[in-house]
């Protein structure tokens, strides 16, 4: 079995473009590989339609289990009802884009064991763009739908003053949101490298944390939270980007480190996705 | 094949296995392979299926059980971080309600000791009948193996039920032992009367059987999609509120206690989580109970007769 050799070489190969044009070409190309697998999985419109509404109806139906719970009670630690749904809305969008434009990083386990990473390695192209753009999550749009519904109704109860930069201001910890949630994704997936087992289970499991932060994370012990603010972010999703939109609780500021730290988690996984990379090992196909 | 020689088809083990139409094969069926092929032959010059005893079919459905719960050991990084994943839900769940109870006054007579013993029950009753027994149905329909499934002489619906019963055991323990845990952490289980043992252990029982029909019959909605990940995610979620492993039905918007209780849904976690919670007496009880047992028998042939329908969807592309 051949180790790989620098993968650099294998993605910039001499093709007599500047940086700046490798960088545009690769963006146009996972975005043409996106829309080829949305061409693909369209050829199955049952399939698609049925993805769409069961991601709708499973997201409705936690929101309803919050409700009921809002019916009996005013408040949970302080956040009233749509500040929750604001917390959820997040997750919602963020899940959304996410499923969108990585949902292909969930199939690197089985790549990894297989052997089959090789095909992504002799093109000229970012092997990590293969794998984000190799498959697409068609249940992101109704994610992103019933999460952009839900911000927009959460914000409109909200006591917040919504002017040309209180909404500049949300864009950016949403966008924010999301790279946290792209970036642990990433490295989560990127232990199959390490792993080579043919199931993303650890990364799944790790996802499963992120159900933690549907909630206000004051509700939970301070050993949960901290792994949650530092080790495995997701609170960084959600939790801290609505609590600086909202003014809530003593430290809503650190709700401004959300870009720094969605900076972290996707330069963290590139580096963890590189570093596994350099050690994989084909199968001799 | 030629006339007055025996058609024999050699057993798994070597050798041929004799035997007739008509005649239930015995015996030499010992050696049925895990698949649950029992290879007995025909009567002379003929190729129609022998049929098997009823000793035969059993001891296919329990090499199907048991081939079943080595795949899932083989693999058992999957299986026990699923565990591990049921474990955070419940972990949420606690962490939810013990804010919830400290400070709502208007529960319907529900503390938090209570609600801990409930959400304890109905996480092991969730734990049942897990993802991997999930997928491996559906995929046995989108892969094709079901073609093959048709020729063996097991009953289909049987054989995938006796897979899901081997792993049960297995899950039945992971799931007490993952949930008395982690309750254990945030106060510890009130564990019900002695008087409400035998109740509870009826109510549990069907629990598996029962969870098993419903997402049997969700596996059959491959025939006609070739996604079941949206199935399964819908049918998960409709369960996860609907059964009252997360909320008790009681605490439901008026407009959902009644689809909830008509629903077989409840009886997968409500009725046992209620029973053990003391929360479930005398004719409540037994009406509870009984119409788990009704829906499962209901679910059972229901899923059988589906599968009829649904079977005449298959395209066989050869092979």
């Amino acid at each position: 079995m051949a180790k790989t050799a620098n993968p650099d070489v294998a993605r910039y190969p001499a093709t007599g473009l500047s940086r700046y044009q490798s960088i545009r070409r690769s963006i146009w190309l996972y975005r043409r590989c996106l829309v080829a697998q949305l061409r693909a999985i369209l050829e199955y419109e049952a399939d698609f339609w049925v993805l769409i509404v069961a991601a709708i109806l499973s997201q409705c139906l936690g929101l309803v289990f919050i409700s009921a719970i809002f019916e009996r009670l005013p408040s949970i630690d302080g956040w009233r009802l749509w500040d929750v749904m604001l917390i959820y809305s997040m997750v919602f969008f963020a899940e959304g884009v996410v499923s969108l434009g990585a949902e292909g990083t969930w199939r690197l386990g089985r790549w990894v064991n297989q052997g089959d990473l090789d095909r992504m390695l002799v093109r000229p192209f970012s092997p990590l763009l293969q794998v984000m753009s190799s498959d697409l999550g068609t249940n992101g749009i109704g994610n992103i739908a019933l999460g952009s519904v839900l911000i927009v109704l959460s914000a409109a109860h909200s006591s917040v003053h919504w002017g040309a930069s209180t909404v500049a201001a949300a864009l950016v910890l949403v966008i924010s949101g999301i790279t946290v949630k792209l970036g642990v994704t990433l490295a989560s997936n990127a232990t199959a490298f390490w792993l080579k087992s043919p199931t993303s289970t650890v990364p799944f499991t790790l996802h499963q944390l992120g159900d933690l932060c549907r909630y206000p994370i004051t509700i939970y012990s301070v050993a949960l939270r901290a792994m949650l603010l530092t080790a495995i972010p997701f609170a960084f999703v959600s939790f801290v980007p609505a609590s600086a939109l909202l003014h809530h609780g003593r430290w809503w500021w650190a709700g401004w480190l959300t870009p720094l730290v969605g900076l972290y988690t996707v330069v963290g996984g590139v580096i963890a996705f590189r570093r596994g990379l350099a050690r994989y090992e084909s199968t001799g196909n | 094949m030629s006339e007055g020689i025996p058609a024999t088809v050699p057993g798994p083990m070597g050798g041929p296995v004799p035997g007739r139409v008509g005649r239930p094969v015995d015996g030499p069926v010992e050696e049925l392979t895990a698949a649950g092929y029992a290879l007995g032959p025909s009567r002379p010059g003929s190729w129609g299926p022998a049929t098997l005893s009823p000793k035969a079919k059993l001891r296919a459905y329990r090499s199907l059980a048991r081939a079943a719960r080595r795949a899932v050991l083989t693999f058992g990084l999957s299986f026990w971080l699923g565990a591990v994943a049921n474990v955070l839900l419940l972990m949420t769940t606690l962490y939810l309600w013990r804010t919830i109870l400290a400070h709502a006054t208007h529960m319907s007579g529900w503390t938090w000791p209570t609600m801990r013993s409930y959400l304890c029950v109905t996480f092991v009753a969730t734990n049942l009948v897990g993802m991997s027994s999930d997928f491996r149905m559906a995929f046995r329909i989108l892969d094709g193996t079901v073609a093959t499934d048709l020729a063996k002489r097991v009953d289909y619906q049987l054989a995938r039920m006796a897979e899901t019963m081997g792993l049960g055991l297995l899950e039945l323990a992971t799931g007490v032992v993952t949930s008395v845990a982690t309750v254990e952490l945030f106060g510890g289980l009130r564990l019900p009367p002695a008087s409400l043992w035998p109740a509870f252990a009826l109510s549990l029982a069907v629990v598996l059987p029962l969870k098993w029909a419903i997402t049997y019959t969700g596996s059959l909605a491959c025939f006609w999609t070739h996604n079941y990940l949206g199935v399964s995610w819908a049918r998960q979620a409709i369960i996860a509120l609907l059964s009252g492993a997360m909320i008790p039905l009681a605490l439901l918007p008026f407009w959902l206690r009644w689809p909830a209780e008509a629903l077989p849904f409840e009886g997968l976690a409500s009725t046992p989580g209620l029973v053990f919670a003391g929360r479930l007496h005398g004719a409540a009880l037994f009406g509870g109970i009984a119409l788990q047992y009704g829906w499962a028998v209901a679910a059972f042939f229901g899923s059988r007769w589906l599968w009829g329908r649904a079977s005449r969807q298959l395209t066989v592309h050869g092979g």
